[in-house]
């Protein structure tokens, strides 16, 4: 400890000394100090502790996503009182409506394909995405404990899949696909098991601070409730106490412009966002302004497979990742060539797109439709078209004139992608090719352009590997304060894979409501 | 039998609602259920002052969900009764408002442009 923080505490002492005014609570304060040994006191300016709370729980999660509900989850089943706080009309944040695919390596359903796969091999997928950025003790957990993770929500909350899908930048297939096709498929099973816990999610409950005593501990929170997004002083002050912690899951930031431009400018304004309107930051600031770290902020991912002719995720990204990118190809239209590996992680492919000033599109043919969606009955093809933006074309003659691709180099790509076919190996981009790849031969031709959007924050609370909050000052734990899911920092380093955020916010979340819930009282 | 007239009466009501609504007349639905003998208690119980209603209620009578599905099916571009999100997203009261104007509360992440009574 410096000199100058050493000052700073013994300051903070007498002024505590001196409120208390009793040499009896000498004695009382020094036992309390080396009881929190190692952790971080509050060095920050503290919080007045309210005379009187509200309300009293054991824990205290923040957020309603896969992050705050397997909180919620193990805290419960650990035997604590838990309050679940949301801040909009809805619960599940972005989970909900998140596109239903969690990695898993080394799983019984890889072993039933003859897939071989290791959580070596995520790994190693994770921080090469991560530009090696990731925490590696922290990507190791998720990666570790990914197979364990899925089958959790299996055997507690009853999930069902239906298959495995190729993600971009994953070594092979590994990530389980939701049999409904949406993160609601598992939000719903676990609002549900939280029920029988006799937890239920609480609406329109907006955190406004975190309260850090001068012990240093986290004991609570004022929250408003009423609030109506995205009003931040509407609704009413609440004080709950948090007897054991407090555990932040309130997601990212990505529909967030000003704080988004904060950490990288060219990412403000009216950039269209994949994210629910309530991701926005006041939460991290009311973390930041307990003592928080923030790390790795201005790593904002973009999804390379939205569309410009609809908003949000819509429906493209089942089109342009679950079929373009392994049955068929994207292209720059002014060259009709391709310009990335269509499987490649997501910043090389969004950074590729924004390269080519976004004059590009993913293609596939009738056949590469069949094999790349569920979609039999072809409804959603349906729906793809009606919203604009999926078009169909007779010949690549055609789709060549409607998008003004120079029509024999879009021929020649498609050309040499077919003896690559034939090959069995991508001779241009080297990309993993599934042994039911086929030709692209078969109209109707099925086409979307290509925009990236604002999809995933990648920087959040320094965590530790017990998913407790770090001090800004101490770089220690801050006692009574864990953080989970998108709003904590370091696991994905520069670049999320796809189908690891599920993976890191069910795991992590279970990680921090267990340990919360085993926090020693303070009251 | 009279339960299932009751019901049928009901829905022409709704139907009637949708009508008048896309002809732009701007009653609450308050007023609808005043006009159709439907009394405050009807649906706030004895409690005083009155509690907000929950969805169940509404579907005492309005329900099941799939027969409100079934009325809307047409609609376009899709279905505001039969949503991907789950039941949470399924709350009436996310877009009918008894007591004041009713939201298109899905517009605020899709470009869907229901007029919703
Ligand atoms: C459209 C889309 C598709 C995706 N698809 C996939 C996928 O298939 N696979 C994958 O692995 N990842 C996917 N992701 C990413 C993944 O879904 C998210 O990273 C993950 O759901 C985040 O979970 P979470 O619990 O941390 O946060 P969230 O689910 O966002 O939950 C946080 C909650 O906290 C609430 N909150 C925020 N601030 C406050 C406050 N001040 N007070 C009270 N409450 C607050 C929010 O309203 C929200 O409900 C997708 C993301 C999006 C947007």
């Amino acid at each position: 400890m410096s000199n100058k923080q050493t000052h700073r505490f013994q300051a903070l002492t007498r002024r505590q000394l001196l409120k208390a005014g009793g040499a009896s609570m000498l004695g009382g304060l020094a036992l309390g100090a080396a009881g929190l040994s190692r952790q971080a006191r509050a060095e920050a300016m503290p919080d007045k502790m309210p005379a009187k709370w509200d309300e009293e729980v054991d824990v205290v999660v923040v957020g309603s996503g896969f992050a705050g509900l397997a909180a919620a989850h193990e805290a419960a089943k650990a035997g604590a009182s838990v309050a679940l706080l949301e801040k909009m009309r809805t619960p599940g944040g972005n989970s909900i409506i998140s596109g239903g695919v969690i990695a898993a390596a080394g799983s019984p359903l890889q072993a039933k394909q003859g897939i071989k796969d290791s959580p070596d091999s995520l790994y190693e997928d994770m921080l090469k995405a991560g530009l090696y950025l990731n925490q590696p003790e922290l990507a190791r957990i998720v990666a570790d404990q990914s197979v364990e993770t899925v089958q959790w929500t299996i055997d507690e909350l009853g999930v069902e899949y239906s298959g495995l899908s190729h993600m971009g930048g994953h070594a092979v297939p590994r990530s389980y696909s939701v049999a409904s096709g949406s993160g609601a498929g598992i939000i719903e099973p676990q609002l549900a098991r939280l029920k029988e816990l006799a937890v239920e999610p609480r609406t329109g409950m907006l955190l406004k601070r975190l309260l850090r005593d001068d012990d240093g501990r986290v004991k609570g929170v004022i929250v408003h409730r009423g609030f109506r997004h995205p009003d931040l002083e509407s609704g009413t002050p609440v004080a709950i106490k948090a007897r054991r912690a407090v555990v932040m899951a309130s997601g990212g930031f990505g529909a967030d412009p000003v704080f988004r431009a904060l950490q990288d400018p060219r990412l403000g304004g009216d950039l269209d966002t994949t994210n629910q309107p309530g991701a926005t930051a006041e939460a991290l600031r009311a973390a930041l302004h307990a003592g928080c770290i923030l790390v790795q902020p201005s790593w904002i991912q973009l999804g390379p497979w939205t569309s410009p002719d609809e908003r949000g995720f819509g429906m493209a990204p089942h089109f342009v990742q679950g079929v373009t990118a392994s049955y068929g190809l994207w292209v720059d239209t002014r060259t009709g060539k391709r310009f990335v590996n269509e499987l490649a992680d997501r910043k090389t492919r969004a950074d590729a797109i924004l390269a080519a000033g976004n004059k590009t599109i993913a293609f596939a043919d009738a056949k590469g439709y069949g094999k790349g969606t569920m979609d039999t009955s072809q409804q959603r093809l349906g729906r793809m078209k009606r919203s604009g933006a999926l078009m169909e074309y007779g010949s690549l003659e055609e789709m060549a004139r409607a998008h003004d691709i120079p029509v024999s180099e879009l021929k020649a790509t498609v050309k040499a992608f077919n003896d690559s076919v034939d090959a069995g190996k991508d001779s241009e981009f080297g990309r993993y090719m599934a042994a039911n790849v086929d030709k692209i031969d078969t109209p109707p031709y099925y086409v979307m352009r290509l925009s990236p959007k604002i999809h995933h924050t990648m920087g959040g609370c320094a965590i530790n590997s017990r998913a407790q909050a770090l001090d800004v000052l101490s770089n220690q734990p801050i006692p009574g304060l864990y953080v989970a899911g998108e709003a904590s920092g370091g696991v994905h380093g520069a670049s999320r894979l796809g189908s690891c955020a599920y993976a890191d916010c069910l795991t992590f979340g279970r990680i921090a409501g267990r340990n919360a819930a085993a926090q020693e009282r303070w009251a | 039998m009279r339960q299932a007239q009751d019901r049928l009466g009901l829905r022409l009501v709704l139907l009637v609602a949708l009508v008048g609504f896309a002809a732009g007349a701007a009653a609450q639905l308050d007023q609808h259920h005043a006009l159709n003998d439907v009394p405050c208690q009807a649906c706030h119980g004895a409690a005083e002052p009155p509690t907000a209603v929950a969805t169940e209620q509404c579907l005492g009578c309005h329900g099941p969900l799939e027969d409100l599905g079934a009325l809307t099916e047409k609609v376009s571009p899709t279905n505001p009764h039969s949503t991907p999100h789950g039941a949470t997203f399924a709350e009436c009261d996310l877009c009918h408002r008894v007591h004041g104007p009713s939201e298109n509360f899905c517009a605020q992440c899709h470009d869907f442009k229901f007029t919703v009574p």
